[in-house]
């Protein structure tokens, strides 16, 4: 704000509306990082934050097998019940036992489809099945 | 303590981005690849106020997971997308715990989305009493 005395000089008043706008902005932010950072309250029953679920921000996904799970486990799962039913070797008491093996760890891991890779590879070698 | 939360909260963001990063590039890969016959890419929005938890990220808990398929796709196609994501214990609790709260799913062709509360997911897999 500016004033113009009797002889004529112009003099300006110590306090600039600009440092006041600056000043408001500056508590606006405090406040906000103030609304930011405090601490919350927990509320009890809410929400179960044990068995670990902060454990799980350092774990690791393997996207590629996800996404291959995603759209292709399906059909190697129904494949995979299909020969290896324990039914298929009804006089060979060795070959049942593993079929049932093979067919719990199956429903298991029905959405991995890695996993189902193994239990075909182990199908293959002692079951003598071909895919 | 201010200085400890400022620390936290920046090495949040680049473990997000990081899972986003890694998320989308395999996705580009398989695509590419022709492993899978969509192209998803997933970003994060402001998200589900009504499905926010204690672990929420501030304007950032919803994970948007874009669909590119080159025709619009049915509800159930993008429920089985869905039900895979949210299938996978491990994924949900890594989700929740980027400070994720709301899965949302929707392609670009058609008018359909979806969502998904990823707590009421998360506490499914525990004994807790106020399991769904």
């Amino acid at each position: 704000m500016t004033t113009l005395n009797a002889i004529g000089n112009v003099s300006y008043n110590v306090i600039d509306k600009w440092m006041i706008v600056s000043f408001v902005e500056l508590l606006v932010i405090f406040i906000l990082l103030f609304f930011l950072f405090r601490e919350k309250k927990k509320k009890p029953n809410d929400f179960y934050v044990g068995e670990g679920v902060e454990d799980f921000k350092d774990v690791n996904i393997d996207f590629g097998n996800m996404f291959n799970s995603m759209f292709n486990a399906r059909k190697l799962h129904s494949t995979l019940k299909r020969k290896i039913h324990p039914d298929l070797f009804p006089n060979d008491e060795e070959k049942i036992k593993i079929a049932n093996e093979l067919t719990a760890r199956l429903n298991e891991s029905q959405n991995d489809i890695a996993k189902m890779r193994e239990i075909q590879s182990i199908a293959v070698e002692k079951l003598g099945i071909e895919f | 303590m201010i200085w400890n939360n400022i620390r936290n909260w920046f090495s949040d963001i680049i473990e997000r981005n990081r899972f986003l990063r890694d998320w989308n590039r395999n996705a580009k890969d398989s695509y590419v690849s022709g492993i899978i016959p969509i192209l998803m890419e997933a970003r994060t929005t402001i998200g589900s106020t009504e499905y926010r938890h204690e672990f929420s990220k501030w304007m950032a808990g919803g994970f948007r997971v874009k669909v590119l398929s080159g025709k619009p796709m049915s509800r159930q196609e993008l429920m089985e997308i869905g039900e895979f994501i949210i299938g996978d214990d491990t994924m949900v609790r890594k989700l929740v715990s980027n400070g994720w709260d709301t899965l949302e799913l929707y392609d670009t062709a058609g008018t359909i989305g979806l969502k998904w509360q990823l707590k009421k997911y998360t506490l499914s897999l525990t004994n807790h009493p106020n399991r769904p």
